[in-house]
């Protein structure tokens, strides 16, 4: 930045940091007289609100948490709708003592602090019994006296602290879905338990081979054997058996099927050999098998659950909460009502900073609208009185009115999040490798026990041959195989984590593991998503005037000015006046300051040197907008205003263009724009598409002629269609949160470069499978080998089976990695 | 060595026990959420030794 001289630094705490959340202070939210300084009204509330009731020990123990430093978040907001009768009848019955229990979901947690600050509310605000947070899930359960205190009320004061209570969708599937997750951890509980006692019966069984045993105590040992796991097979193993029928019926490979054949084998030969009392029995392996194979279903099934229970967050793009306003014969009220509770024709509030509720009508006599969410326009969007507004549009600068057309299911964003959903379901499942491999491995497993059968009667008899034949249906039992995918997934999702890439599930990992496509939105995932001061010239005085008279607009080329020369001190602001369109104009210490377009100055008559109008076309040929500052009608200063490009993005797309991908940049922006940044990283100008509607970035991703995997990578609202119905979606750090569940790969780093890290790891990931499959599989045939030569007796099945297991396990932990190659000279 | 009749049924009872036990504390969604009951007993932790001591060491910032 040429500007970068000496500041003009003021001891009017220029550097102090605000005391909730120890952000920078803003010149213009410095309060001399005070002791402590905030850096918002949010953060000032919160403060306050904290010492009132004596809770000021949240700062010592966030401190210790080292959370994030972000400013607090109050909306000040009413909460009515929670009180109404129709809600707390679904969600909030009352009890027997009284009280009333809601589970809602709740925004602006942060750390462990967070926790402790809102489980301490039954000391402080009474009627409140009791507060539970559940930190993963963003759950907060709440108990309170019914009279004593309202559900609004308590929404009141957890918002004054800077969280927001929000209802939760249907109260009978999240009661349902946590049942399945009681009935899985159940069942592997159980079955853990029976494979131990199983274990330790059959070590006595083993014992008895090597040493003689008394007939008598033989069987006594083999029925319990028997016993334990007919109970394992019909209880916590009876969904492999369900599972198989029903794969059966559908006549479609599943893992289940072999798994199946095994653990009945296994059982009915060891019922037999009991009851006739010669022979071997596999029980213990059998029982072994269950548990080894439902951790690992298990595992599948919790990622599964985290995924549906985060599409149900979508909605909150589109705020559940209207101002409506009511005309009544003593003038107008506000009050708060639930969104689908808007009609056509009704008028509602929208207070600056806030999101629009429903599509409508603009009643104010303009308005500047961040449209960022639905159509990814990076720049605000000036709308005129009359002028069609939508749902999940944010409000900047000034309060407005709108006269609401649709709302609820038919506004533009609920149109968009039924496409995300369709998306997603249209997909294709892939049919993953582990259930290919397991397609073939019942049929070889028959054929190779019938050859033993066949090879064996004519030889050493019926008996014999039997025995052979079970041992090799036992031993073969693909519990290495049907655990080598799913450790592999967790171990690989775990190291992702790890390294700042939230992978959801393995099926995405094994679709991003061959080089296809990657379609890169532009805004906020290339760039930074933040319009910015990239360069300036002029003498700092002037740039610190404009920075303080920009300090009382909300637009955004404010923002980026009081960002970039804010810490100087200005001056104060008289006489502001804001010119939409145009610019802004103000008296600082009686000099005229004007901030604005070229037009805005030509129109006020102002200088304007050759020096500045040569810098301001410079800022036009780099893609970015000159805003100019003039004092006393002399242009001194310029500030070239953009979205600058990531600083990793232009190496990242050189190495992934390498390593064999295609990069595309799909962007919402003015096609001049898309290409402008598509030329500085590198991307083909035929690859470079702009001004893309989010239904036209959905059909891009699913464009035939793209080279599979499609990975789309995003960041907003206009991308959520496209990021579900691509073979991988992922979404940047900083993106909507809705982005972020629909996403199959989250990115929490900063950048670029973890894009490629998680298509590395999925490589690396894929590799792993592979190879545990493998190794399965030589296990196997090794196993069968031996059976069939009548070298594997009930200590060599009871041995084999959890050392496959073990074996998959170390490779897996130690296997898949997400590190990048060391960069190489050549990338300069 | 007669013994065993009576040792494995009680081996097992015993280990039925603790089964049901763990079948108790999930059906009670104990293992419902993970992430937030160690942070609890931290909380739990510092305030009792925060009313405790004069000199605490949360209040040394």
């Amino acid at each position: 930045m040429s500007s970068s001289g000496a500041g003009i630094e003021t001891d009017r705490g220029a550097r102090s940091c605000c005391a909730h959340c120890g952000l920078p202070v803003p010149p213009v939210e410095v309060r001399a007289e005070d002791p402590i300084q905030f850096c918002c009204g949010g953060c000032r509330a919160v403060h306050g609100a904290l010492h009132s009731c004596g809770l000021e020990q949240y700062y010592a123990l966030r401190d210790r948490e080292s959370a994030v430093a972000e400013p607090a978040h109050v909306t000040g907001r009413g909460f009515e709708h929670l009180d109404d009768p129709r809600y707390l009848e679904i969600h909030a019955r009352p009890d027997s003592s009284g009280g009333r229990r809601a589970e809602l979901r709740i925004d602006g947690l942060r750390c462990g602090a967070c926790i402790w600050l809102l489980e301490a509310m039954p000391r402080i605000v009474r009627g409140v019994r009791e507060v539970r947070i559940d930190s993963a899930r963003g759950i907060a359960r709440i108990a309170w006296q019914d009279g004593a205190i309202r559900l609004s009320e308590i929404a009141r004061r957890f918002d004054a602290l800077g969280y927001q209570l929000h209802s939760f969708g249907d109260p009978d599937a999240v009661r349902r879905e946590r049942a399945t997750n009681r009935a899985w951890i159940v069942r592997m509980g159980v079955a853990g338990a029976i494979a131990s006692n199983a274990m330790a019966v059959a070590f006595a069984l083993y014992g008895g081979l090597l040493a003689d045993m008394d007939l008598a105590f033989r069987l006594f040992f083999q029925w319990s054997s028997v016993a334990l796991a007919v109970l394992a097979v019909a209880w916590p193993g009876r969904i492999f058996l369900t599972n198989a029928v029903a794969a059966v019926r559908t006549r479609t490979p599943h893992m289940d099927v072999p798994v199946a054949f095994g653990l009945v084998a296994a059982v009915a030969a060891g019922i037999v050999a009991t009851a006739v009392g010669t022979g071997s029995i596999y029980c213990e392996s059998a029982a072994m098998l269950v548990f080894l194979l439902l951790v690992g279903r298990y595992v599948q099934y919790g990622r599964q659950r985290r995924a549906r229970e985060q599409v149900e967050l979508l909605l909150a793009i589109v705020p559940s909460i209207a101002r409506k306003v009511i005309a009544t014969p003593e003038g107008e009220r506000v009050v708060e009502v639930a969104m689908d509770a808007l009609a056509p024709g009704d008028v509602i509030d929208v207070p600056a900073g806030e999101s629009i509720a429903a599509d409508g009508r603009l009643l104010a006599a303009s308005a500047h609208l961040d449209l960022s969410h639905l159509t990814g326009e990076s720049q605000p969007v000036r709308v005129e009185q009359g002028g069609p507004v939508f749902a999940g549009s944010r409000v900047l600068e000034t309060p407005v009115r709108v006269e609401v057309a649709v709302a609820g299911g038919e506004t533009r964003a609920a149109r968009l999040l039924d496409l995300v959903r369709e998306a997603g379901e249209r997909r294709a499942p892939i049919v993953e490798l582990a259930d290919r491999v397991s397609a073939w491995f019942l049929p070889v497993i028959l054929v190779a026990a019938a050859v033993t059968v066949a090879w064996w009667w004519p030889r050493a008899g019926i008996d014999e041959a039997m025995a052979r034949a079970v041992a090799m249906l036992v031993v073969t039992c693909p519990c290495a195989l049907g655990l080598a995918t799913p450790l592999a997934v967790v171990a690989g999702i775990g190291k992702g984590a790890r390294r700042g890439v939230l992978v959801k599930g393995g099926d995405v990992l094994e679709r991003a593991s061959h080089a296809g496509t990657v379609v890169l939105d532009k805004t906020g995932t290339v760039t930074e998503g933040r319009t910015r001061v990239i360069r300036a010239l002029g003498p700092e005085p002037a740039l610190a005037m404009a920075a303080a008279l920009e300090s009382r607009s909300a637009h955004p080329v404010a923002r980026a000015l009081v960002d970039a020369f804010g810490r100087t001190d200005g001056g104060d602001a008289s006489d502001v006046r804001e010119l939409p369109g145009l610019g802004i104009e103000g008296r600082i210490n009686r000099r005229l300051v004007r901030v604005g377009s070229m037009r805005f100055m030509r129109e006020r008559g102002a200088v304007v040197s050759d020096e500045v109008t040569a810098f301001a076309a410079e800022c036009k040929v780099g893609g970015f907008a000159p805003v100019f500052v003039s004092v006393d009608g002399r242009v001194d200063a310029v500030a070239a205003i953009g979205d600058p490009i990531r600083a990793d993005a232009r190496e990242t797309v050189s190495r992934l263009r390498r390593s064999g991908w295609r990069v595309v940049l799909a962007s919402g922006d003015d096609p001049v724009v898309a290409s402008g940044v598509a030329k500085a990283l590198g991307i083909e100008a035929r690859d470079a598409h702009g001004g893309l509607s989010p239904e036209e970035k959905l059909a891009f991703v699913q464009r035939s002629d793209l080279a599979r995997p499609v990975v789309m990578v995003g960041d907003g609202v206009n991308d959520l269609a496209a990021l579900a119905a691509a073979d991988v979606g992922v979404a940047v750090r900083n993106g909507a949160q809705a982005s972020h569940h629909v996403a199959d790969v989250c990115l929490a780093a900063r950048g670029l470069r973890p894009l490629e890290r998680f298509l590395v790891g999925a490589r690396s990931t894929m590799r792993t499978i592979r190879v545990n499959l493998a190794v399965s599989v030589l296990y196997n045939a090794g196993g069968g080998a031996l059976a069939f030569l009548g070298l594997v007796n009930p200590l060599v099945a009871g041995v084999l089976m959890p050392l496959s297991g073990l074996t998959v396990l170390v490779i897996a932990l130690r296997m898949p990695s997400f590190e990048l190659p060391a960069a190489r000279k050549e990338d300069r | 060595m007669e013994l065993v009749y009576v040792a494995l049924p009680v081996a097992l009872l015993v280990g039925g026990a603790a089964l049901a036990a763990f079948i108790w504390a999930a059906r009670d969604d104990q293992f419902e959420d993970l992430d937030t009951p160690p942070k609890r007993a931290i909380f739990d932790d510092l305030e009792a030794r925060g009313q405790d001591s004069e000199r605490d060491p949360l209040d040394s910032r």
